[in-house]
């Protein structure tokens, strides 16, 4: 394969870039529809050039045809307006806020309660820990559909119908999948470590907080990305159990800005890349360990 | 970069979450001494503005009572959650074709007392609107706007036919006639204009207007027996199918795909020469095209049959519980009095349900009085308990015996059973018995003390025997503690509940009735739309995770070689994988759209024609598969993971016995990778049969077209939280559930014949 080891990467190469194109094309579409008037959306040829000019320049220079011909067919002028109008007429802000709160409770509550739960069944020895942890992993392939019902009976016994309470509280008492995440690092975990700390005179909360945990800093942060994106990007639960508008979240929010302005594609496709960008900027700041935590999932265990 | 990050991406947020104003709660409240949450189902534009602006006007004037408007179009789903969770509103304006179901279910405050004290009488409004809010003699809403149909039609092309452009159809065979002639037809056979459409989206007529036409009654009058096989519904819908195959079933579809969206209305653009349609098309045409030369007259009826139409509108209503219902009667008062409609439905140009309303100079146009006519003649459509069976089974033998693939009789016989069937069981359920809760309590709590003594008494037992650090396992039971909490409340208990739900009657609002296996019969055989459901789940996850798992493979082997910039190709195919599923749903629905999105843009320039994406039947699967393949980055990851643990030697070895590229990829990488595959499988297996939220949001909680993107969780949720059906609806979970585990189980069976397991 030396020979035709050129062509090969060129190949190569090209269908790396080819997949590229297909992979963010979509999202360069999104952003310049949200940066668009919608009437520059919905014309054929689509306009694709971003020009330098505000709107009403852009207007009267097309009027008076002073636009060269290809900026007069392919040019839009960028507009912020559809940012303003979802932060103005939308509470954009509001639902940030109830969605921020739900996110960092629920990630607080996860890696808490995980943490505490991977130690017990990785590190520590009592009886009845093997058949709780399969019966923990056993968990995860129950469809949540099942317990769907019940819990929001539940939830609604206490009074919780229409609060952050449904999604916030389940968190402090372990999600299933977290906790192995966890506990696959902590068994790796020298157990010599643990002794030398107990004849130290450590408790195990101590020998938790302050051994394990910093020791397994890159498995906390897998743990704490998770469940920052899930409880960012949850949609079911929120669409049960928040009913009024106040309480909404983004994601819910969003699906109710979709029904109520169906062809506003710059309105739509603005607040679509707000509720996009955090999560963006959050991967791009903690790349290796999204990565690594993926990887892990898919270890055997 | 790393240590803490998490902590600190949590103080910022807390941070934020500091700053941020609740937007809210910021609105100035005035000194009102109530303040009255008021949920509005009319969140659209322009009936969004005009009711607030009505709201401002009421306000104004009772200094004593606040009303906070909550704009909620998805109040339908949320009402029920709202009742049953008591955080209803106060009032709200609801669909009235849904306030009896809503009343049968006990969610609604009657009204009869407080209107009358009010002041708010039959004799204002008009009767069929009043009449809908009426459910077992009682009042349980005072209807707000509504609409009438009526034929619009074109008197330019009337005029190029030779009809009288003043003398429209009268009857359905008139109607029959005109449309024949109306009707062009391009070159290459496919339809270039229509006359009148009885089916499809040309229009909005359905087969309850038909049927009325025929004087049929689709469900007796004590709504105890569904009427729908009778000889006159089998007429209206033969007559239906006929009308259809004239222009061809086929074609018409045709011709509405290449419409495109239902924005453009088909009657405004020229291409529908007749059309029956709400009064809302009046406006749009004022708007959008002024100079139309059109007519409106009443919509034809059979020779042997009646005048009649079709209403449907909105109704304000006081959901059971609600603190103030005196200051709601007020409010509902002023909403519907004479002076409030008449600003609200000028501004929105609406048609009020109360007919004093109407008597302005505004409505005083031919146009408007042309639908004012009419309303004596209106009908609603029948208000029964199981109102989501009966619009299901109807929509269907609509597709199928209107469409002509099935007899409409045939169609409609199917249709009847159906409803029937879940007409008796409702009727039939006060005599069910009620499950008082003591006894699951009882019994699961038994079962559950019982075990938990017993691994106190061994647990003691074992650490003795064993002699186990008596610190450390005391330990490992406290930290193990919250999980163990959380599995017993939040996964175990429930799972017995849901097992007891699902051999239950039970609507969350009253008490559970024992219906022993009556769900699952429903669920398996009675429900012919669990096996459309079925189907499509099947279809989905069949497109979907196969072409997935090759997709992340295929990523992973370009990404598997030494070269520079790997991480950054890595991070780009990756990306789209971390975009939250609604923004995902958003975007792909702007992709997917039919002139202006992307893939259609893109197609068209290389010369392709355009694909249906959303809109076909057969399509709308695949594009969601297709979608799926935008996000398999994850996977990707997993795979490169595994080959990197790929030995070397074993490599090297193969080119030794000079194996090329293809088989040292099967006889060496593909094993070795085995492993990851299945786990991809199985996974993505799992997800796929549990689809729901992307067809939930492309669709806007609808399932089209033609229910191809109804999913099983989909229906479950229908069932569940918009119907609160949630013993149906927990049967359909443990149906999933036995899916979902025979898949898994059949999948590690054939894993046996190949995934490499290096312990073998």
């Amino acid at each position: 394969m030396k020979h035709d080891g050129m062509l090969w990467t060129m190949l190569h190469r090209a269908a790396l870039v080819a997949l590229a194109v297909v992979f963010v094309g979509p999202f360069l579409w999104v952003l310049m529809t949200s940066i668009k008037r919608d009437r520059e959306s919905i014309v054929l040829p689509p306009r694709v050039v971003p020009v330098a000019m505000s709107p009403e320049t852009f207007d009267r220079k097309a009027e008076a045809g002073e636009l060269s011909p290809f900026v007069a067919k392919y040019g839009f002028p960028p507009t912020a307006g559809n940012y303003l109008r979802a932060v103005q007429e939308f509470p954009f802000l509001l639902y940030l806020r109830n969605t921020l709160l739900i996110v960092v409770l629920s990630t607080i509550g996860t890696v808490l309660s995980c943490a505490a739960g991977a130690y017990a069944f990785g590190c520590l020895r009592w009886p009845d820990r093997d058949w709780i942890f399969a019966v923990v992993l056993g968990t995860m392939l129950l469809p949540s559909q099942i317990v769907v019902i019940p819990q929001f009976m539940l939830f609604r016994t206490f009074g919780w119908i229409d609060t952050p309470l449904p999604l916030v509280v389940p968190a402090f008492f372990g999600v299933a999948f977290t906790v192995f995440l966890l506990r696959q690092f902590f068994i790796t975990l020298p157990r010599d470590l643990f002794e030398a700390a107990r004849i130290d005179g450590a408790g195990e909360l101590r020998i938790l907080a302050q051994i394990v945990v910093p020791l397994s800093k890159p498995a906390m942060l897998a743990a704490a990305i998770f469940a920052i994106m899930g409880a960012w990007n949850d949609f079911f639960n929120p669409l049960i159990y928040l009913s009024s508008e106040s309480s909404k979240t983004l994601a819910v929010g969003l699906y109710g800005m979709v029904t109520e302005y169906n062809v506003e594609w710059g309105l739509l496709m603005a607040c679509g890349t707000m509720m996009i960008a955090p999560v963006v900027v959050l991967f791009f700041l903690a790349q290796r360990h999204f990565i690594e935590g993926i990887a892990a999932t898919g270890m055997k265990g | 970069m790393g240590t803490g990050f998490a902590l600190r991406f949590l103080a910022l947020a807390a941070l934020l979450l500091a700053f941020v104003p609740a937007a809210a709660s910021a609105a100035s409240k005035s000194e009102a001494e109530v303040t009255l949450r008021f949920w509005n189902q009319l969140g659209f534009e322009p009936l969004r503005s005009s009711v607030e602006a009505v709201v401002g006007d009421f306000n104004a004037q009772h200094p004593r009572i606040h009303v906070e408007v909550l704009h909620n179009a998805q109040l339908e789903q949320k009402l029920l959650t709202a009742v049953a969770g008591n955080v209803a509103p106060d009032v709200a304006i609801f669909d009235r074709f849904r306030i009896s179901g809503l009343a049968h279910r006990g969610a609604l405050e009657p009204l009869d007392e407080s209107a009358a004290r009010a002041g708010i009488a039959r004799d204002d409004f008009f009767p069929v609107c009043w009449d809908e809010c009426v459910y077992d003699g009682r009042l349980y809403g005072v209807p707000y706007n509504t609409d009438v149909r009526v034929l619009y039609y074109n008197k330019a092309m009337f005029r190029q036919v030779g009809l009288d452009p003043e003398r429209p159809p009268r009857t359905w065979k008139e109607l029959r006639e005109y449309s024949e002639k109306l009707t062009l037809r391009k070159p290459d056979g496919s339809l270039e204009r229509v006359g009148f459409v009885p089916y499809l989206n040309f229009g909005n007529t359905w087969l309850y207007l038909f049927a009325w036409q025929k004087n049929a009654q689709i469900v007796s009058p004590d709504g105890r027996t569904a009427l729908l096989d009778a000889p006159e519904m089998v007429e209206a819908l033969e007559w239906v199918r006929d009308f259809v195959a004239f222009y061809g079933a086929t074609d018409l579809r045709a011709m509405q795909g290449s419409i495109g969206a239902k924005d453009l209305d088909p009657f405004m653009i020229g291409r529908v020469a007749m059309i029956g349609e709400e009064v809302f098309l009046l406006s749009r045409i004022n708007k959008y095209a002024p100079d139309l030369d059109f007519g409106i007259a009443p919509l034809p009826w059979p020779e042997d049959g009646v005048h009649a139409t079709w209403s449907g509108g909105f109704g304000m209503i006081v959901p059971r519980g609600a603190k103030h219902p005196a200051e709601a009667a007020e409010f509902i008062k002023y909403m519907t009095s004479a002076e409030a409609m008449s600003a609200f439905g000028e501004r929105a140009s609406q048609l009020p349900a109360n007919r004093r309303a109407v008597e302005t100079p505004f409505y005083g146009t031919p146009h408007w009085q042309a639908f004012i006519a009419e309303m004596p003649h209106s009908r609603f459509r029948p208000a029964i308990p199981a109102g989501g069976y009966l619009w299901e089974s109807m929509s269907r033998a609509w597709d199928a015996g209107g469409g002509g693939r099935v007899p409409p009789r045939e169609a409609l016989e199917a249709a009847q059973k159906a409803v029937q069937g879940e007409l008796d069981r409702v009727w039939s359920e006060t005599e069910r018995p009620v499950v008082p809760w003591s006894w699951p309590i009882a019994l699961f709590g038994g079962i559950g003390g019982a075990l938990l003594l017993w691994r106190i008494v061994h647990a003691v037992r074992r650490v003795r025997a064993l002699s186990l650090g008596r610190g450390e396992a005391a330990a490992g039971y406290a930290f193990a503690a919250p999980v163990i909490a959380g599995l017993l409340v939040f996964t175990v208990g429930p799972i017995a509940v849901s097992a007891f739900y699902s051999f239950c009657s039970y609507d969350v609002l009253n008490p559970p009735r024992w219906a022993g296996l009556y769900n699952y019969r429903q669920v398996l055989v009675e429900d012919p739309l669990f096996a459309k459901t079925a189907m499509n789940t099947l279809v989905y996850t069949v497109a979907a995770v196969p072409s997935a798992v090759a997709g992340a493979l295929l990523l992973a082997l370009l990404l598997n070689v030494q070269m520079r910039g790997r991480g950054i190709w890595r991070t780009l195919f990756y990306l789209p994988s971390i975009v939250p599923v609604v923004a995902l749903s958003m975007l792909f629905m702007w992709l997917f759209s039919g002139d202006f999105g992307l893939f259609n843009i893109v197609l068209k320039s290389v010369g392709l024609p355009g694909v249906p994406w959303m809109t076909s039947p057969r399509v709308a699967k695949l594009s969601l598969a297709l979608m799926n393949l935008w996000t398999v980055g994850g996977g990707m990851i997993i795979f490169l993971a595994a080959l990197q643990g790929v030995p070397r030697h074993l490599h090297e070895a193969a080119v030794i016995d000079g194996a090329g590229p293809a088989r040292r990829f099967l006889a060496v990488t593909f094993p070795m990778i085995s492993p990851s595959v299945f786990f991809l499988l199985v996974t993505n297996t799992i997800g796929g049969l549990q689809v729901f939220t992307q067809s939930y949001l492309m669709t806007k909680g609808t399932g089209e077209p033609e229910d191809s993107t109804l999913f099983l969780v989909f229906q479950l949720f229908r069932r569940g939280f918009v119907d609160f059906n949630m013993g149906n609806a927990a049967a359909m979970a443990w149906v999933i559930f036995a899916v979902v585990l025979v898949a898994t189980v059949l999948q590690f069976q054939l894993a046996r014949l190949w995934v490499h397991d290096e312990s073998r």
